[in-house]
């Protein structure tokens, strides 16, 4: 999560070298206005994320049911009102935003660690290798996410790691060929030359020559890819293939009310919404960096 | 472009508008609805009843196809279906006879050639049915309508046996003429076979030579697939169906206020428990102490709040209430002081304990609110919701390695009081998930089968039921949960079987003229 | 052109017989089996062997996999553990519903989103620009079941005017390719207006609009026409998914289709079933791309040129 942030604030923190490109996206991140209430709400998020579990006990406010207080309608007491086993929703979605936030975020580690060095290695060495790895690819995004998540979860149980493991090789292929993509252009530039003959090895031309200079199309990647990884868990969640209970998942909660959608609406509403406003706020900030990244694209 | 499209929004919208409305029920001269539309959970799969044992399926069978014998869902007692009737000579030697002149949709009459095409030609080739098969070891014809049966072992009950709904009674000259996956549709129910649309429908339309039953009215029957208990809800408000299948607990006040409609409930036959791996020498669920704290500490009330939204009957027996020789035991009662005081002699706080169920929706309700009251305890539930035929597998392999603790797990039994043992407690039983291994049970249980003296025969049970469930503590029962129709007021014929193969073979509904 | 094609159907193959190895190994490591789910409560354990070898499940995962992939290459999929047909049929049977939720979404959301991806690309920094940027962006941000969840709540609890699920007559085609179609709709409307905002900077539309050609006859006749290639591929993609990634709308919506068809298939453990439904949407996927390329050639001459090279 603390990477997440420091990613988000791409900004001027970075003293270094790059310190004067830093400065210039941050400066033109920050004359987008949809962008910094994004930026905002992710920062709150991530601190909901982090604290909630301070302030509420797993055992009293998570585990802990109240039969008799169930179905109470929002009020003063109980925000967002109390489930079928009279626990209250507020509470459980507050505590949520770590079991979704940490789901998008490690899944989306794992594939961009999965994912970049295999579009790393296609992309740099190409021929036979790039082949292979894209064929490898192609299998994966042959399948439909979905339903490859199903699968995978299947296979290895539920349980939240398993969760984070399969929307991250789920996701995988995407990175690979974001990654390789954006290296094809550097490959060939004369300073990659340059550093080869100066007997810099392989591993060290791509990590310390090629990748940086592929990182923007990453970033930006990686920022919705905790979006499309937050929206997919909850997917999976929905059709009963998530984190085990009574864990707080948004879209275990979703799954769980929908049986009284008919006379107590707002056991889907709450959980839904702060889905929705997670994966906004991740999108428009990524909208916000490919734009303050790339001036040119920016319309 | 934009003409072409703006042409085809207003089409669209033209169509949505004009089947909006729904339509108006087609009636029959009598004042009958034509079609009765059924809404069920799931989906049909199988029309051939040795290939299945899923309810839904049988459900369906039940209305096209009938059995030797079958539960009088008034008397609640095993009466003949395609059997006048019987006669145990002694317990391995039964006489049979048919009922006279009963037609199969092809046009055949029923004689004992069906019967023993049924039970010695196609039940053995049949993992669901050769168990039975292998139950009888001579079929005699004596004539078209009589036939003998020698028994390889004693058995008091059989005509239970015959009972099971795999065990419907096919036509032979149907599948002489005909394909196989044609021929396992012709039986001798009130309903014939018209269309299955997999994953929708099927329609069954009403064969008029019936005799055993009086032909219904209706001349239509057609189950369709909602697998959203609030979806068909919906459709039986719409009027779209007229019966649907287990409504939600949240829907049972509406259905009961609306007065266009009806919930119609039974007690069901199936026995909640939760289990306890006796064989897992590793964790305290093998210390009876631990287990009798469990039952002594646990709210059956609110375990069927929380599942069942108090729609079910609690349980003191693992003896299922309409099953034979219940007795009425005390079981372990409720006492949370107790238990309190029991778990901390055996030093509970903080104990990890891992509990296995299935994804049915009232295991997961049971199994979180256990994990709810058991942390009163100290005690830390961790759950583990797999896929139902997982759980089976995993409570039916080697009890000393498995690794389960505690399970959530029910059984539905037939009418007979064995059922209740010879599966889920036998030492060798295919459903043994406590994992019961005791001598002197399974020498009471084998005793009970065999006893003809019904008043011995209930020593023997309740005798069973105590060390069960007072004693040995080998499972909580917690409860038989309530069964449920909703259906449009007036809607006769639509029958609840405790053992969840509900009866529509009669479903009508008359509107008036 | 054709040898083109050729080779790309020829390459499919060994990517398909990746998937099914992939989805059969994962299938195999579930726990449970299909054996013990359809036997009988009271299955003696001979039963349950003779169950396990009339279904065709005898022997290690290899020789299974051997056998089926067989199979496979000579073009049967098998039958069906769980329904005894044959998998083909099963899938067949299943197919015009998908297809049918498809097509209908897909219409629907090139009907919201054509017209407002241009209109907000012609109107560039109006409020109207800025509302189509929210929109889609909210579209894309919201779980699509949630969507269909609550248009059940608004059109069939509240207003009785849809069925709340199942298939049937057109009225219930609505709600869930309402649904899909929004979620769709969301990228393609920011594909299309950013495509369309690059196409009419350029040079040859700032010559037709001098020569005095109408604004409305350059976005139509010149814009649209050169903004196509992005959105045929986002459109192809989408299309590809809505085949089998609805499985979550499906499941709200009751809808028969192929994705919950997998995902049942998968549940129960039914092997040959969901490998052969995740093979064949493979293909579907993969089809469909190979339609988008060829389409490409048709908008755009230079690209038939490289393909005919």
């Amino acid at each position: 999560m603390a990477r997440k942030k420091k990613k988000a604030e791409v900004s001027g923190q970075k003293q270094y070298k790059k310190r004067s490109i830093a400065a210039e996206v941050w400066r033109n991140y920050k004359k987008n206005p949809s962008a910094m209430i994004a930026l905002v709400l992710v920062v709150i998020i991530v601190f909901v994320a982090i604290f909630a579990q301070f302030f509420y006990d797993f055992k009293k406010d998570i585990v802990k049911q109240h039969i008799k207080e169930k179905f109470q309608k929002p009020s003063a007491e109980h925000w967002f009102g109390t489930d079928n086993y009279g626990r209250d929703v507020f509470t459980r979605v507050i505590y949520g935003t770590k079991y979704s936030l940490s789901v998008g975020v490690v899944a989306v580690a794992i594939s961009c660690i999965v994912g970049v060095t295999l579009g790393l290695i296609a992309g740099y060495y190409g021929g036979f290798i790039e082949d292979l790895i894209l064929r490898f690819c192609e299998v994966f995004t042959g399948i439909p996410s979905i339903l490859m998540g199903v699968a995978l979860m299947t296979a290895f149980g539920q349980s939240i790691g398993v969760l984070m493991l399969a929307i991250g090789l789920v996701y995988a292929p995407m990175y690979c060929r974001t990654t390789r993509a954006a290296v094809l252009p550097v490959r060939d530039q004369e300073y990659i030359e340059a550093a080869r003959v100066a007997g810099v090895g392989d591993l060290g031309i791509m990590f310390n020559h090629v990748l940086p200079n592929a990182l923007s199309p990453i970033i930006v990647q990686v920022t919705m890819g905790v979006a499309s990884a937050i929206l997919c868990a909850s997917g999976l969640s929905f059709l009963g293939l998530g984190v085990p209970i009574p864990m707080p998942e948004w879209g275990a909660m979703l799954s769980e009310g929908r049986e009284f959608m008919r006379d107590y609406m707002y056991l889907t509403i709450f959980p839904g919404l702060a889905i929705m406003i997670t994966v906004l706020s991740f999108n428009l900030m990524g909208d916000g960096l490919r734009d303050a990244l790339d001036p040119k694209l920016k319309q | 472009m934009k003409k072409v499209l703006s042409v085809l929004l207003a089409l669209m919208m033209l169509a949505s508008l004009s089947v909006s409305a729904f339509a108006a029920d087609e009636v029959t001269a009598e004042g009958y609805k034509k079609e009765i539309v059924i809404a069920m959970a799931d989906e049909f799969t199988e029309p051939d009843p040795m290939e299945t044992t899923a309810e839904t399926n049988q459900i369906i069978q039940d209305c096209t196809c009938d059995l030797l014998t079958d539960t009088n869902l008034d008397t609640m007692n095993n009466e003949g279906e395609l059997l006048e009737s019987w006669e145990m000579i002694d317990p391995t030697h039964w006489t049979f006879k048919l009922k006279e002149g009963v037609k199969f949709h092809d046009g055949t009459i029923l004689d004992t050639d069906d019967v023993e095409f049924t039970l010695m030609e196609r039940a053995p080739q049949h993992s669901t049915t050769s168990s039975y098969a292998a139950k009888i070891k001579t079929f005699n014809k004596i004539d078209d309508l009589n036939f003998e049966l020698e028994l390889v072992q004693g058995d008091v009950d059989f005509n239970y046996t015959l009972a099971a709904n795999s065990l419907a009674i096919l036509s032979k000259e149907a599948f002489e003429t005909m394909d196989e996956a044609e021929a396992v549709k012709i039986g001798t129910g009130p309903w014939m076979y018209d269309e299955i649309v997999p994953g929708d429908h099927v329609t069954l339309v009403r064969f008029d030579d019936c005799t055993l039953y009086d032909v219904p009215h209706t001349e239509k029957l057609t189950f369709k697939m909602i697998p959203e208990a609030s979806a068909r809800m919906i459709a039986l408000e719409n009027g779209e169906v007229d019966i649907i299948m287990s409504p939600s607990a949240t829907d049972y006040t509406r259905l009961q206020e609306d007065e266009n409609l009806e919930l119609v409930t039974e007690v069901g036959r199936t026995q909640n428990f939760i289990g306890f791996n006796l064989k897992n020498a590793d964790s305290i669920v093998s210390n009876v102490d631990f287990r009798r704290a469990v039952a002594m500490g646990v709210d059956k009330e609110e375990l069927i709040y929380a599942a069942w939204d108090g729609n079910a009957v609690e349980s003191t027996n693992w003896h299922c209430r309409d099953s034979g020789y219940y007795s009425e035991i005390e079981g372990i009662p409720y006492d949370p002081d107790a238990a309190a005081e029991l778990f901390e002699q055996l030093g509970c706080d903080g104990l990890q304990i891992k509990l296995v169920t299935s994804d049915a929706d009232h295991r997961t309700k049971m199994a979180t609110n256990l994990q709810s009251q058991l942390s009163d305890y100290g005690i830390d539930v961790s759950i583990e919701i797999m896929q139902n035929s997982a759980l089976t597998e995993l409570n039916t392999s080697d009890g000393t390695t498995s690794g389960v603790e505690l399970t959530i797990s029910s059984w539905t039994p037939g009418k007979n009081a064995d059922y209740m043992y010879r599966n889920p407690i036998y030492s060798t039983g295919g459903r043994n998930y406590c994992h019961v291994d005791d001598k002197h049970i399974d020498e009471l249980i084998d005793a009970g089968a065999g006893e003809t003296d019904p008043e011995k025969r209930q020593e023997i049970y309740t005798e069973l039921q105590k060390l069960l469930v007072e004693e040995m503590v080998a499972m909580v029962p917690v409860a038989q949960p309530t069964l449920t129709l909703g259906t449009r007021a007036g809607v006769t014929g639509a029958r609840l079987h405790p053992g969840l193969v509900h009866q529509f073979k009669t479903a009508e509904l008359y509107l008036g003229q | 052109m054709a040898r083109y094609i050729i080779r790309r159907l020829l390459l499919m193959i060994p990517v398909l017989i990746c998937v099914s190895f992939v989805v059969f190994f994962l299938m195999d490591l579930a726990p449970g089996d299909i054996v013990s789910q359809m036997a009988p409560a009271d299955a003696t354990p001979e039963q349950i062997e003779m169950l396990r070898e009339e279904m065709g499940l005898n022997g290690s995962v290899l020789q299974r996999y051997g056998r089926y992939l067989w199979n496979l290459l000579h073009g049967d999929m098998g039958t069906s553990l769980s329904l005894k047909r044959p998998v083909m049929e099963v899938f067949i049977e299943r197919l015009p519903a998908t297809l049918k939720l498809a097509f209908a979404s897909i219409v629907i959301a090139l009907l919201i989103s054509i017209p407002l991806g241009i209109a907000a690309a012609t109107h560039h920094r109006t409020w109207l620009d800025g509302s189509s940027v929210v929109l889609s962006m909210i579209s894309v941000s919201m779980p699509a079941f949630w969507l269909g969840l609550l248009l059940i709540f608004a059109f069939s609890y509240k207003i009785k005017l849809f069925p709340s699920g199942g298939s049937g007559s057109f009225k219930y085609l609505i709600l869930p390719a309402l649904t899909l179609g929004t979620e769709q709709a969301g990228n393609l409307t920011r594909i299309t207006r950013s495509s369309m905002l690059d196409v009419i900077r350029q040079d040859y539309l700032r010559t037709a609009r001098a020569k005095g050609v109408s604004e409305k006859q350059v976005i139509r006749k010149h814009a649209l026409k050169n903004a196509l290639i992005p959105i045929i591929t986002v459109l192809g993609s989408t299309l590809g998914n809505a085949f089998g990634g609805a499985v979550a709308i499906e499941t709200v919506f009751a809808w028969p289709g192929i994705g919950r068809l997998t995902v049942a298939a998968i549940n129960s453990r039914d092997m040959t079933l969901a490998t052969g439904c995740i093979i064949m949407f493979t293909l579907m996927l993969n089809l469909t791309l190979l339609i988008v390329d060829i389409a490409y050639a048709y908008v755009d001459p230079r690209v038939k040129a490289r393909y005919s090279k």
